[in-house]
């Protein structure tokens, strides 16, 4: 067992792993973050997507000690963002969810896209969300949902 | 080889990180046989899940940070081993090497390629991946350590099969090397009822030195490279001979496998279909 | 005093935030104090005696408590079968099968422990084509299919492989057949798929030390686990307790009885602790169930001007190891095997067959993916060999409210819907008449339309109820049982329940929002077949009118005015001859209080109960009235094909639906829009592959592909024709499956309007439609590589 330290959602914890752990499940079953979801556990649908630093990454696939002394922002912590909190209000306005499962990785991953081009066009937007699978298939509500979204991003990042 | 896993648990290893290259061939010499590199772990941490491999150590390549580090001088173009794919996604990297970075953009997913790295995607050796093709049409060489030795091959024999790759357990890539020349190309892959792609397509042109390689990937366990020579492809003469030139060399030649993604027939026909294309959009470069 | 009616209006689903901030509690979540971990270890043949289990290398692992083999749990499960085991007893009858389960402290102990699990089997000859299974030599699957229990209607045949066979009998095929000029004939087929909900089954199991079993489970239908449980164990319904959170996505995978049964013992066998089962991906595909396998032959007649005279149809559904709910899958592909439309003689068998594959059950469209396949394209066909069109053959065709009556015998509602303008309303948005050009000569667009019409599928006396709460501020509570996965169902209640008291939507609460639980929950059969909101909330507006009748009957007293007098709205009772007298609601909610402090009445609470009306089982020619409602709808579709590639790529996109009345209009679109793409998953994609030896090759999310956002490149129309149904809450009828069954019908005609090939079979990726072509119209194919060259010859190299 080794006593590692993450920042998770602004809060520092420490947490005793061993080093085969995986990311996910210490911060699932260790630090009790439930937000963060798991369909396949290989990589393939994304839903375990969280912020490491700011960027987002799958964390069934990552060792957790890999992720030492780093930030992790998850959906629930995304909530306290002023910006992320006008996105899911947009999610919500644009019905952009059915069963909800895959909703955190998709309001994650979107905030990163919107985040980083505030202007994303169609192209972006599919290319950007191409790591996570909807089910449900609720692709054009998300598209909407984020489209609509973008103003609040673009007037954050020129104020 | 599996395509599931039944797991959500890795085996016991013991996690080493190294914070100098130094320190890892030392880990190395000492651990080699039961050891596995970690550069991004998306390939590794799947294989474990899977339990094709279950290594007493794990050395991550996180801590080092001349890994991390892409250079381009003008003679060379050098991804270390832990340069994270999402970082070769920029204009530079386009103009520079316009194959490589298509082949970038088709690996997996923007997330995935967050966490993977370009040495990683080649010494997975699973035959439907994008880098290597990629590397192979673009002369690409791989720079190798081990303790006391540092040497530089080239990518072509690299891969040898299907998790066949020719490293010995002390030895480590460290960096990619790509000769930086002008050149023109892309990377086309057609993927069916599947992420991988059944036939890919690599196509570098050196338009100054009248030269190209084309490389057929996905169809066989290793791809096919082809170059103009082989197929007496004559630069001056009208480019639809050529293409029948190329067409049967490529009839006579290329023998796809059949598996899980596809049929052999389907896979000629498609990787014809997609050296067309690559050859229309690299070589009517000029009228765009 | 009128009340703005929130019904039609677009109303965000009640648990959005908590969606959105990835807090609402799924099963997936559920940890309880002292909880254990289970694993499965499973076979490795598809077929094979066990000779001996051996774990007691697995038992020293630490951290394990005990392993569970077959032999402890001698009890048969199933819905309308009984033909499943709870772990393999004796044999193996998939390559998945799970033989032993381990239980452990940490899931990595268990992982550890479920590989020194040694078994020894003796392989036998599996049977893995269905064709084949029905061979008189064929091996069996199950040798003793007489011994298992059945619902009435299904009658597995001992001494084959046949778990149901059902009859639909209309007139004289044969005779009908005769009296056509035009002949279609041939065979279809549509592969295995997954389900694959993004949450994995996943179920707790709790044998508590007082003798109750309490279970906590990812399943759309809380209520018929616990009465298969309770059938399954031998115990009373009382002494069982299903926990049933929100889920995240069912499409029938989680109806009747999933890992339940196993981790209630589990728990019994492992001291009685909670134990928790997680399915990974890979078991998830491999040792869980999956659609069927489905293979029509069909012979349909048409006379010269193109009345569907006769069909003729054998179905056979492959249900893989165990079939507990595909009988009835495969039973319900039969009786509906007319679709929308009146055909004058109609012989259908459809048989449930077993093979040495995945067990199957039950996905959303349940047999009407299936029977549409083969008759919508049908129609097709036969307009372009008479020379019509595929809009004028089927409105001939069409069946006719208040005129037709089906197959089944069972008379088609006048009031059941608008097939006739469903049919006319997509064509006219997919501009069904129109050609278009496709950007380049190697690509042809091709346009392509499929009607459909869906009834739930359930038991004659499939009952719902319902409990309306009047709270002391005047909010509401309701509880009903039909689950929450997405579909929408909690917030379609809680709208009529707004509407119904004239109080703003956030006053209503959907208790079952965020889970349904068997001890507090009002009942309900199931969720599933489009049901939830017709057959809950008609139980919910009956619920309303008790709760409405208690609160006049008080306020007739302190109003002095009778009873007939008073209306409620608007969150208020008054008297309708004199407005002015009226109370606000909530004065009421525990009784109404006079000034001096004498009380009246008690708590509020409504009940409603529903369970359908003149159903009855269907005879041994498939005759009887078996529906409550039918939904009709139709799917069209433009798409460009590329001739070299056989890629079909989506243009453009139309569903069309009557459904009585819109509740929520923002869950009604995203049905069917999510449907269409769920559709167009299984039509292009989707495929559990298998090896020689029944081993599945694609059980992940890699080469079992599902359509992601990149796939979605395309417009979509969708639009709801309202004609209301008598009985149906505010005459709406249901939809959540009728939105995915015309999506591949729609783009196989599609592609034959473009390029005269047929597409038989399932799914539609670029390999098949590429075989298709070169086979049927190789010219079509060269033709188009020449023109693909002679784009490059105005390429030059510089």
């Amino acid at each position: 067992m080794k006593e590692i330290k993450l920042k998770v959602d602004g809060v520092i914890m420490k947490v005793n792993i061993d080093d085969n752990e995986i990311l996910l499940d210490v911060l699932r079953n260790k630090l009790g973050i439930r937000s963060v979801k798991a369909a396949c556990w290989r990589g393939e649908c994304g839903l375990c997507t969280v912020l490491l630093n700011g960027i987002p990454v799958k964390s069934c696939m990552m060792l957790a000690i890999e992720a030492d002394g780093q930030e992790i922002i998850t959906a629930q912590g995304l909530y306290s963002d002023e910006r992320a909190r006008k996105l899911m209000d947009s999610f919500v306005k644009h019905g952009a969810m059915q069963c909800g499962f895959c909703t955190p990785a998709f309001i994650l991953t979107s905030h990163y896209i919107l985040n980083k081009y505030p202007d994303a066009d169609d192209e972006k937007i599919n290319e950007g969300l191409k790591s996570l699978i909807c089910r449900c298939g609720t692709y054009f509500q998300i598209k909407e949902a984020i489209k609509e979204a973008k103003k609040y991003y673009d007037h954050f990042s020129k104020s | 080889m599996s395509f599931g896993s039944a797991y959500f648990t890795l085996p016991k290893f013991k996690y080493i990180k190294p914070r100098s290259v130094d320190e890892l061939l030392n880990y190395l010499s000492e651990y080699g046989s039961n050891a596995k590199i970690m550069s991004g772990g998306v390939g590794v941490i799947a294989f474990m899940k899977e339990r094709l491999i279950s290594p007493d150590y794990i050395i991550s390549l996180s801590d080092i940070p001349e890994l991390k580090k892409v250079k381009n001088d003008g003679e060379t173009f050098e991804i270390g081993a832990n340069v994270h794919l999402s970082e070769l996604e920029y204009e530079l990297v386009r103009k520079t090497v316009p194959t490589l970075f298509k082949a970038v953009k088709n690996i997996a997913d923007p997330t995935i390629r967050n966490m993977g790295t370009l040495v990683g995607d080649l010494a997975e050796a699973i035959p439907w991946a994008d880098a290597y093709p990629a590397l192979l049409s673009l002369d690409a060489s791989l720079e190798v350590m081990k303790k006391g030795s540092s040497k530089k091959v080239p990518v072509n024999g690299f891969v040898e099969g299907l998790g066949q790759i020719n490293l010995k357990e002390d030895e480590f890539i460290s960096k990619i090397i790509i000769p930086v020349r002008k050149m023109r190309g892309t990377y086309l892959k057609f993927a069916n009822s599947s992420e991988y792609g059944l036939a890919t397509v690599a196509l570098t042109y050196l338009y100054e030195e009248e030269r190209f390689n084309l490389v057929l990937g996905s169809i066989t366990e290793k791809p096919i490279v082809i170059n103009n020579a082989d197929v007496n492809w004559d630069f001056k003469s009208d480019l639809s001979k050529n293409i029948e030139k190329l067409n049967a060399y490529i009839d006579s030649n290329v023998n796809p496998v059949d598996d899980l993604l596809s049929s052999s027939k389907f896979r000629k026909n498609i990787i014809k279909y997609l050296t067309l294309r690559a050859i229309k959009e690299v070589f009517s470069y000029e009228r765009n | 005093m009128t009340s703005n009616s929130i019904l039609g209006e677009k109303i965000p689903q009640v648990d959005s935030w908590l969606k959105v901030t990835g807090t609402l509690r799924y099963n997936f979540d559920i940890s309880l104090p002292d909880m254990l971990f289970a694993k499965l270890v499973t076979s490795k043949y598809a077929h094979a005696k066990i000779k001996s289990i051996d774990f007691e290398d697995a038992l020293k692992v630490p951290g394990v408590v005990a392993v569970a083999t077959g032999k402890d749990f001698p009890y048969r499960l199933g819905i309308y079968v009984s033909d499943r085991d709870v772990l393999a007893i004796d044999k193996v009858r998939w390559v998945g099968h799970p033989v032993a389960a381990v239980i452990a402290t940490d899931i990595g102990a268990a992982e550890e422990a479920v590989e020194k699990v040694v078994v020894d089997y003796e392989p036998l000859e599996p049977v893995l084509d269905i064709e084949k299974a029905l061979e008189n030599d064929s091996p069996l699957v199950h040798e003793h299919l007489g011994e298992y229990s059945s619902f009435p209607g299904f009658k597995p045949i001992p001494g084959t492989n046949i778990a149901n066979e059902f009859k639909l009998i209309k007139g004289n095929v044969d005779e009908g057949l005769q009296q056509s000029s035009l002949i279609i004939e041939d065979t279809f087929k549509m592969p295995q798929i997954s389900h694959a909900t993004m949450e994995v089954q996943n179920t707790i199991g709790y044998w508590r030390p007082d003798g109750t079993v309490e279970v906590w489970s990812s399943v759309q239908s809380p209520y018929a686990t616990r009465f298969l449980l309770s059938k399954s164990l031998g115990m009373p319904l009382n002494k069982i307790v299903v926990h049933a959170p929100p889920i995240g996505g069912g499409f029938g995978l989680k109806a009747g009885l999933g890992w339940e049964a196993l981790v209630a013992l589990l728990s019994r066998k492992a001291g009685n602790k909670p134990v928790k089962l997680t399915l990974s991906r890979a078991e998830q595909m491999i040792a869980a169930p999956s659609r069927d396998l489905f293979l029509a032959k069909v012979k349909a007649g048409f006379s010269k001007e193109g009345k569907f005279l006769a069909y003729k149809a054998e179905f056979f559904m492959d249900a893989g190891a165990y079939a507990d709910y595909t009988v009835n899958v495969s039973r319900t592909s039969g009786y509906s095997a007319e679709g929308a439309y009146e055909i004058e003689n109609v012989n259908v068998r459809s048989l449930a067959v077993y093979t040495n594959k995945i067990p199957t059950t039950a996905m959303r469209g349940f047999g009407h993916p299936e029977n549409h396949w083969p008759l919508e394209q049908i129609l097709d066909r036969a307009a372009h060999e008479l020379k019509m069109d595929p809009v004028s053959i089927r409105r001939i065709n069409l069946l006719k409210p208040g005129k037709s009556f089906r197959a089944t015998g069972e008379r088609v509602r006048e009031d059941e819907g608008d097939p006739e303008g469903v049919l006319k309303t997509a064509a006219e948005l997919i501009q069904i008449e129109k050609v278009e050009e496709s950007s380049a000569p190697w690509l042809v667009r091709g346009k392509g339309l499929s009607m459909l019409v869906k009834a739930p599928s359930q038991p004659s006396n499939a009952a719902a109820s319902a409990i309306v709460k009047l709270n002391e501020d005047g909010t509401i509570d309701v509880i009903t049982g039909t689950g929450s996965m997405g579909q929408g169902t909690p917030t379609g209640l809680a709208m009529i329940a707004a509407k119904e008291f004239g109080v703003p939507l956030e006053n209503v609460k959907v208790v079952q929002t965020e889970g349904v639980d068997t001890d507090r929950n009002a009942y309900t059969w199931q969720t599933v077949g489009s049901r939830g909101l017709f057959s809950d909330g008609i139980a919910l507006l009956r619920a309303v009118d008790d709760a409405k009748d208690q609160i006049r009957t008080m306020a007739s007293v302190v109003f002095k005015v009778p009873k007939d007098d008073l209306e409620i709205s608007d969150g208020y009772v008054f008297s309708k001859s004199h407005p002015w007298v009226k109370k606000e609601l909530k004065e009421f909610a525990n009784g109404y209080t006079f000034d001096d402090g004498t009380c009246i009445g008690g708590p509020v609470i409504g009940r409603g109960s529903y369970a359908p009306v003149l159903n009855t089982f269907l005879d041994e020619n498939g005759h009887g009235s078996n529906t409550v409602f039918h939904t009709f709808g139709a799917t069209a579709v433009e798409a460009e094909i590329n001739l070299i590639t056989g890629e079909i790529k989506i243009i453009k996109a139309v569903q069309v639906f009557d459904i009585g009345k819109i509740i929520n209009l923002m869950g009604l679109i995203a049905q069917a829009d999510g449907g269409f793409i769920m559709g167009l998953g299984s039509a292009l994609f989707e495929e559990i592959k298998f090896d020689d030896s029944g081993w599945v090759l694609n059980p992940n999310l890699t080469h079992y592909y599902i359509p992601r956002i990149t796939d979605i490149n395309f417009e979509i129309k969708e639009k709801f024709l309202e004609t209301p149904q008598k009985d149906g809450p505010f005459g709406a009828r249901g939809i959540g499956e009728h939105v995915m069954i015309g999506v591949a019908p729609a783009i196989a005609n599609a592609v034959y309007n473009a390029t005269g090939v047929k597409i038989n079979e399932l799914p539609m990726n670029a390999e098949n439609i590429w075989r298709q072509i070169t086979s049927q119209k190789p010219e079509l194919f060269y033709k188009a590589f020449q023109n693909f060259e002679g784009s490059l010859k105005e390429v030059t190299a510089k």
